[in-house]
């Protein structure tokens, strides 16, 4: 298994490159790039099932020995990630194919899907900090690309404030890496965990802590680096902005999940309560920015942002069960917020608007579709047994259990909140007179949907498997002794 | 020596700021790669010890490190560059795209164009 890890991210590279030269077959480049992510589906599912009974697999690159050489891990949080990652992006690639019309593809969306797919892979499975800085450049600018992939007006625009908001937090990451290097002396993540925990938390290390918080927290849409992202995340094309928000925050979710656990956990305890604070302010943030919102694709990107101030919520706080949380409301999040999304495209393609005052109406005109997004909608506010109550019950339990009954407070009033916004959203957009004309949409942008919008359903039943799950990576990632050995082993 | 690195970074990085925080799309461009160009500084003072020797081994034989630089951040730097040649490039065709579809790179006036 170890010697397969390689795959997640030279596989995604291998199937671009192809991609792009038979760009010009249309037909062909989309079978192909469905088979590659089908395959990238069933390797991580294989991982997850190899890694369920605690074992971590390393694989090393190259011939250096520990802790020189790059080292690829996989445990559990590992293994979920490229699940997670591999069946959204499968997903949305199914959905784009059906959606994304013969110029709008302009040939290289499969490309870059793929090397985008490579660059959220490799930092799931890297074990080097440099190698995640350079795995998060791979894939930051096949999402510059992306989101600039229409080069309409707006895209323009919104491309530019992405990018340059992008290389800063970037800039600042290769900082980061050079004040942890000339403390430490060294970047692979093991060697690190133990020898900052020699240094101890000093004022220095601290401070390098807190950088790669900022960093991170640019990904993962953090007060107040939020700004970027309901533009971003509106503005792209739907099939992109179901993988921006499924998974890509995501990636910064696991980044400060890894700081928090393997590498500074005890500057962490020092700039608690900074993270509750900003985590706080996250949630509020993003629930209310949803009021003034008329956009259907602009309420949920905000109410991503409220949902990643809970995610980060659960982190913050420290313990394996606020771990435990976030990891099952990051996986339960990521298929529900991109089924909402593709929902959204799958509405505009049958209404042709996102604008929620001129989508009136659609219970009667497009019932099917309506239906998908209700259970999305009611899984967001969180009405059991769909997986969003769970996700949120399981992140206050955390919170009371610790003892951060103020800020547990607030996001719980914010839950309620939400409770609101979704059902204003729901009363908007299918209730009233229909408005305009209805088209149609292939079968297979239905069960993009439907797959995608099943598993709020099917996490909600099976809550306690998933929690399970979830506390079994907790467990892994509150004693990392075992990942430090399996890397020692290996190099 | 050590100021003197440390000057620099400083000085880059002021005119990295200056020149983001200018109305011209270019200047931007070229703040954010000095930006990166100071970062890349940072990190080899990072591996720098005083006036240390090339990182090379002689033939001879393993010898004493203590004298010589830290080549690990250099090969660092080497991919960071790499890196941000990539990205700078990748932003003079958007910012060149800009400028020929409004005829104009100044930001507030594409700010009032873009709407």
């Amino acid at each position: 298994m170890s010697d397969l890890l390689p795959l997640f991210a030279a596989g995604p590279l291998l199937a671009g490159v192809v991609l792009f030269f038979v760009r010009r077959n249309a037909r062909l480049q989309e079978s192909l790039s469905l088979a590659a992510l089908a395959a990238n589906l069933a390797l991580a599912l294989w991982l997850l099932r190899e890694t369920a009974g605690g074992d971590i697999f390393v694989h090393r690159m190259g011939f250096w020995p520990f802790p020189y050489g790059i080292l690829l891990v996989a445990d559990r949080l590992t293994a979920t990630m490229l699940c997670l990652s591999a069946a959204v992006v499968g997903a949305s690639g199914a959905f784009a194919c059906q959606y994304l019309s013969e110029e709008q593809r302009r040939e290289v969306f499969h490309p870059l899907l793929h090397f985008l797919l490579m660059g959220m892979q490799g930092a799931f499975a890297t074990g080097d900090i440099f190698n995640l800085f350079v795995f998060f450049e791979v894939m930051l600018i096949s999402t510059y690309a992306l989101l600039g992939f229409y080069y309409g007006l707006d895209q323009l625009e919104m491309a530019l404030k992405y990018t340059c908001l992008n290389l800063i937090a970037s800039a600042f990451f290769l900082l980061g890496v050079a004040m942890l290097y000339a403390q430490v002396g060294t970047v692979n993540m093991a060697d690190l965990s133990v020898k900052v925990r020699e240094v101890g938390p000093t004022p220095l290390m601290v401070l390098t802590a807190l950088t790669f918080v900022f960093v991170f927290s640019v990904k993962a849409a953090i007060f107040p680096m939020q700004l970027w992202l309901p533009s971003a995340h509106s503005i792209s094309p739907t099939p992109v902005s179901a993988i921006l928000a499924g998974v890509l925050v995501k990636v910064g979710v696991y980044a400060i999940l890894r700081c928090s656990t393997l590498i500074f956990p005890e500057p962490f305890q020092r700039i608690q309560a900074i993270l509750i604070g900003l985590a706080v302010a996250t949630i509020l943030y993003g629930a209310l920015g949803t009021l003034p919102q008329r956009n259907l694709k602009r309420i949920l990107a905000y109410s991503t942002i409220n949902q990643l101030g809970y995610i980060v919520f659960a982190i913050a706080l420290l313990t394996p069960a606020g771990w435990a949380a976030a990891v099952f409301y990051a996986v339960g999040h990521a298929f529900l917020k991109s089924s909402l999304l593709l929902g959204a495209g799958l509405s505009q393609k049958l209404t042709g608007t996102v604008d929620l005052d001129d989508m009136g109406g659609l219970m009667e005109r497009a019932p099917f579709s309506t239906l998908l997004l209700l259970t999305g909608l009611l899984s967001l506010a969180g009405i059991p047994p769909l997986a969003g109550f769970f996700s949120k019950l399981f992140v206050i339990q955390a919170g009371f259990a610790q003892g951060a009954y103020l800020s547990t407070g607030i996001a719980l009033a914010a839950g309620i909140f939400s409770l609101y916004y979704n059902f204003s959203t729901y009363q908007r957009l299918a209730w009233g007179a229909p408005k305009g004309e209805t088209g149609s949409a292939p079968a297979a942008m239905y069960a993009a949907v439907a797959f995608l919008a099943s598993f709020a359903v099917i996490f909600g039943l099976g809550v306690p498997w998933l929690y399970g799950w979830s506390q079994l990576v907790a467990s892994q990632l509150a004693s990392p002794a075992p990942y430090i050995a399996a890397m020692r082993l290996a190099g | 020596m050590t100021w003197l690195i440390c000057f620099t970074i400083g000085a880059t990085v002021a005119a990295a700021a200056y020149l983001i925080m200018q109305r011209r799309l270019i200047q931007l461009v070229l703040g954010l790669s000095l930006l990166s160009h100071a970062t890349n500084l940072m990190l080899i003072a990072s591996g720098w010890v005083g006036d240390g020797k090339v990182p090379i081994v002689p033939e001879n034989g393993p010898v004493d490190p203590a004298g010589y630089v830290d080549p690990l951040p250099q090969a660092m730097i080497l991919t960071a560059i790499v890196i941000s040649f990539a990205v700078t490039a990748f932003l003079l065709v958007l910012a060149m795209n800009i400028y020929q579809r409004f005829k104009t790179d100044d930001i507030d006036r594409l700010r009032r164009l873009m709407g």
